[in-house]
C-alpha cells in the first residue's frame, strides 16, 4: 500500500457519523468536503438514515452501494471500535477517526484505545483518533473546518498532532504564498504516526519541505532515523512542542502524548539535521525563507537599512544567531560614502542610509556597491519605504520633488538578477492604528509583490534574521547542489 | 570486533546486577575498550604476585558488592609501588572494612596497574522512555559533578555523531591544546564512544554503562575505572 496515495487520494469515502444536527463534526466534515469540491463520491453514513446536507443517508456501511477506499469516522469514542469492525467486513483498508475520547483523557479513554489498536491488527490503516482529517488540494480533501482553504497545490506538507494548529498554519501561511501538497492531522497517532508519514513525504514528488508539529513520538528510535534519512533529501522542519513542565502535563491530556526531555530532544536535533523551530511565526518564516532563497547560500550577511537602530537590532540578532556581518571592502566603502551625507551615516556593515526614503539613485547605487563585494553572500534590506505611497500616508511627506515620488519597489530585484545575490526584505508594521489601514493595505501589495518575484518578506529584522539562520545551517550541514527546490 | 553472545566466565549475567569493576572492565575488554587490567586477589600472597605480574606502581581495591563509595571508608590505595606495600595495604583495607562495614561481604582485593596520569573524560549510557539508549559524553573528575559539562548523543551513533559529542562540551579546548595542554587522541575517543554505541544497540540486557575515568593520552585513550549494570529482565 501507498500510505500517502490511500490516505489523500481516495475514489471514494464513507462518512461515518452525519448527523441532522449540522454543527455535529461528522456533518461539519461532510458540508467540507462537498464545498471544497472533492472529487470522488461520497457516501454519508448514520444508523437513522434520512437525509443531511441535501445528500441521503445510508443506514449502514453494508448498504453502500460498491466499494469504499476510506472511512471517515466521527462517532462517539465508545462506538467507534465497533464501526471500525463494520469496516473490516465492508473490505475498506483506511479510516480516519476524527473522534475523540481516548488515550488523551482518563483510564477508560486509555482502555479503549488499546481496544482500537488491536482493531488496526485485524488489517485497517487508521489516522488519529483525535483528528481533523487531511487536506489534499489535488484531491479535494481536506480537513474539517477547511472549506475555505487555497485550492492550489504548492510544495510543502504539514503534519500536526494538532488538528487546530494545522488549520491555523494553513490560514496564516496562505496570505504569504506558502501552498500545500498535503496536511496532515494525525492526533494520538494510533497505527500510523509521524515516522510514517515522513518516510512517505520523503518520497513525495509534490513535497519539497516538510513541517511537524509533534507533542510526542510512539518510537523516538525510528523517529531520529526517519528524520536523519528525510533531512538528507529535503528540509524538515519540527516543532517540537510541550518541553516545559505545564506543557508536558498539556501535551498529555491533548494527545496522550509523552512529551519526553529537552535534553534529549535537543541532542536529537543536532542529530538528525531537522530544522528546530520555535514558533509558529518561526514555521511560517522558515518555510518561506527556504521557498524563496537559492539552495546554495552563505552565512555572510550586508545589512543595508534607512535607520541606524534597525542596524544595531540587526547585527544584535546576526551575531546571537551566528550569521556573520564581515566588514565591507574599502572599496565598497568608498563607493558607498561617495553617495550619502557623511553625518548620521553608516558605511561599514550595517549601511545605515540615515533615512527610510532615499533617493533612487543612492539606494541603487549602495546596492549595486553592496552586491559586488565578494565578502557577501546575502543583502538583507531593513526599514525602508519601498512604495511611494507608503512615506506619504506613515511620515506625511507630500509635495516632495519628483526624485523622491517614484518608486523604489523594482531596485531590489534589478541588483538580484545583475548580481545574483539574494535579498531578504524587511517591511515592518509601522503603524498599527485602524484609522492607517491604508498603510497596511499599501504594505501588503509591496510585500506581495516581492513574495510573488521570489523575495522572502518579513515584518521584522529579528524574524527575518532568525528564518535566514536557519535555513543557512541547514544547507551548511547537507549540501544539495543537486537538489533543486 | 563485538560479540553476538557475551556471555562469558568472567562474568555473572544475572538480570539486574551490578557488575564489580573487574566484570565490567572484561566485557568492555571484549568489545575492543582499552582497559586498565584488573585481577581479582583473595590473599596476601596472590596480591603480591599480581603486582609483581602487572609491574609497579599498582592500585589496589577493596571488592564488595555492598560498599560502594570505597574511597570513602579507605578502600582504595594508590600508587603502591614495592610487594611490601602491598602486603600491608592488604592488611590495612581488611581491617579497615571489618571496622566501618562489619556486615560487608567482601570478595577479595582488586590489584591494578597504576596507569600513568591523563586528562580524564567519562563515557556513560542510559535509558529513556522516548529515546531509548543514549550515551553521554564529559569531563571527568570533579568537573563533571561541579559544572554538569556533558553532551549526549542517541543510540545508534555514527562517527559524526561522536565528534559531535565530543566537540560539544565547554570543556572542548582542554582536549584540544588549550594553554599549553596537551592535545589528546580525540578519534581514540571517539572510538570508544561508537564502540559502546554498537555494543548496548545489540545488548538490551545492559541497562546502563559508566566508565569514570577515562584516561586520554596524546595517543590512545583507556578506562580506569568501570561499572555495568544489567536490565532487569
Amino acid at each position: 500500500m501507498n500510505l500517502l496515495s490511500d490516505f489523500c487520494f481516495p475514489a471514494s469515502v464513507a462518512v461515518i457519523g452525519v448527523s441532522a444536527d449540522t454543527s455535529a463534526f461528522g456533518t461539519l466534515y461532510l458540508g467540507a468536503l462537498l464545498k471544497f469540491g472533492f472529487k470522488g463520491k461520497l457516501y454519508p453514513v448514520n444508523r437513522r438514515g434520512g437525509s443531511v446536507l441535501g445528500m441521503s443517508v445510508y443506514s449502514s456501511l453494508e448498504g453502500v452501494p460498491g466499494d469504499v477506499d476510506l472511512a471517515v469516522i466521527s462517532v462517539p469514542g465508545r462506538a467507534v471500535v465497533g464501526t471500525l469492525e463494520d469496516c473490516l467486513k465492508k473490505g475498506i483498508k483506511t479510516a480516519i477517526v476524527l473522534s475523540a475520547g481516548f488515550g488523551e483523557t482518563d483510564i477508560e479513554g486509555k482502555k479503549l484505545e488499546e481496544e482500537l489498536a488491536m482493531v488496526v491488527a485485524k488489517g485497517i490503516r487508521v489516522i488519529g483518533p483525535n483528528c481533523h482529517g487531511v487536506y489534499c488540494p489535488r484531491s479535494g480533501m481536506t480537513l474539517v473546518p477547511g472549506s475555505n482553504f487555497p485550492r492550489e497545490s504548492g510544495p510543502v506538507a504539514l503534519i500536526s498532532q494538532s488538528g487546530g494548529f494545522a488549520e491555523m498554519i494553513v490560514l496564516q501561511s496562505r496570505g504569504i504564498g506558502i501552498r500545500y501538497s498535503k496536511v496532515i492531522s494525525y492526533g494520538n497517532a494510533v497505527d500510523v504516526g509521524e515516522s510514517d508519514f515522513l518516510e512517505a513525504l520523503a518520497e513525495d514528488a509534490d513535497t519539497k519541505i516538510i513541517m511537524a508539529y509533534v507533542e510526542g513520538v510512539k518510537d523516538g528510535r525510528r523517529f531520529l532515523e526517519v528524520v536523519r534519512r528525510t533531512s538528507k533529501v529535503k528540509p524538515v522542519l519540527i516543532w517540537k512542542a510541550g518541553l516545559t513542565d505545564m506543557g508536558r502535563r498539556a501535551a498529555g491530556s491533548h494527545t496522550g502524548s509523552l512529551a519526553g526531555s529537552k535534553f534529549l530532544w535537543d541532542t536529537f536535533f543536532a542529530q538528525s539535521g531537522a530544522v528546530q523551530i520555535g514558533s509558529t511565526d518561526d514555521l511560517i518564516d522558515t518555510a518561506l525563507a527556504f521557498l524563496n532563497l537559492p539552495p546554495r547560500i552563505g552565512r555572510r550577511v550586508a545589512l543595508v537599512t534607512g535607520s541606524g537602530g534597525a542596524g544595531v537590532i540587526g547585527s544584535d540578532a546576526c551575531e546571537r544567531l551566528n550569521l556573520s556581518m564581515p566588514t565591507l571592502s574599502a572599496e565598497a566603502q568608498h563607493r558607498i560614502s561617495s553617495l550619502l551625507p557623511s553625518i548620521g551615516t553608516s558605511v561599514r556593515n550595517p549601511v545605515d542610509l540615515a533615512t527610510p526614503r532615499p533617493r533612487t539613485s543612492v539606494l541603487t547605487g549602495v546596492l549595486e556597491a553592496v552586491a559586488a563585494s565578494d565578502e557577501i553572500d546575502i543583502i538583507v534590506l531593513g526599514r525602508m519605504f519601498l512604495s511611494s505611497k507608503g512615506p506619504e500616508l506613515v511620515l506625511g511627506l507630500k509635495n516632495r520633488p519628483e526624485e523622491y515620488r517614484e518608486d523604489l519597489l523594482e531596485i531590489p530585484l534589478t541588483i538580484r538578477q545583475q548580481f545574483g545575490k539574494p535579498i531578504v526584505v524587511v517591511l515592518s508594521e509601522e503603524v498599527t492604528d485602524r484609522e492607517m489601514i491604508d498603510f497596511e493595505a499599501d504594505r501588503r501589495s509591496v510585500r506581495d509583490f516581492y513574495l510573488s518575484h521570489g523575495i522572502p518578506v518579513y515584518p521584522t529584522l529579528e524574524r527575518a534574521v532568525s528564518a535566514l539562520a536557519n535555513v543557512v545551517r541547514y544547507r551548511e550541514r547537507f549540501d544539495h547542489t543537486s537538489v533543486a527546490l | 570486533m563485538i560479540m553476538n553472545n557475551i556471555q562469558t566466565a568472567e562474568v555473572n549475567f544475572t538480570p539486574g546486577r551490578l557488575l564489580t569493576e573487574i566484570e565490567s572492565k572484561a566485557l568492555l575488554k571484549r568489545i575492543g575498550i582499552p582497559v586498565v587490567e584488573t585481577l581479582l586477589a583473595k590473599s596476601k600472597a596472590e596480591a603480591v604476585e599480581i603486582s609483581r605480574r602487572l609491574h609497579f606502581p599498582v592500585v589496589m581495591k577493596v571488592v564488595s558488592p555492598d560498599i560502594s563509595h570505597k574511597s570513602d571508608i579507605g578502600g582504595v590505595k594508590l600508587g603502591l609501588r614495592t610487594s611490601k606495600q602491598v602486603e600491608s595495604a592488604y592488611d590495612e583495607m581488611l581491617a579497615i572494612v571489618r571496622l566501618k562495614c562489619p556486615e560487608a561481604n567482601v570478595e577479595g582485593i582488586s590489584v591494578q596497574k597504576m596507569a600513568p596520569r591523563g586528562l580524564e573524560v567519562i563515557i556513560g549510557m542510559a535509558r529513556d522512555k522516548q529515546f531509548g539508549r543514549f550515551l553521554m559524553f564529559g569531563l571527568g573528575g570533579i568537573l563533571v559533578e561541579l559544572l554538569r559539562d556533558v553532551s549526549f548523543g542517541i543510540v545508534p551513533l555514527e562517527r559524526e555523531d561522536a565528534q559531535r559529542m565530543i566537540r560539544g562540551i565547554k570543556g572542548y579546548p582542554l582536549l584540544n591544546g588549550f594553554r599549553g595542554h596537551e592535545i589528546v587522541d580525540l578519534p581514540a575517543l571517539e572510538e570508544m564512544l561508537l564502540r559502546v554505541s554498537e555494543f548496548v544497540d545489540q545488548h538490551p540486557e545492559i541497562s546502563e554503562i559508566d566508565i569514570n575515568p577515562i584516561f586520554a593520552y596524546r595517543d590512545g585513550a583507556i578506562a580506569v575505572d568501570a561499572r555495568v549494570i544489567l536490565s532487569e529482565s
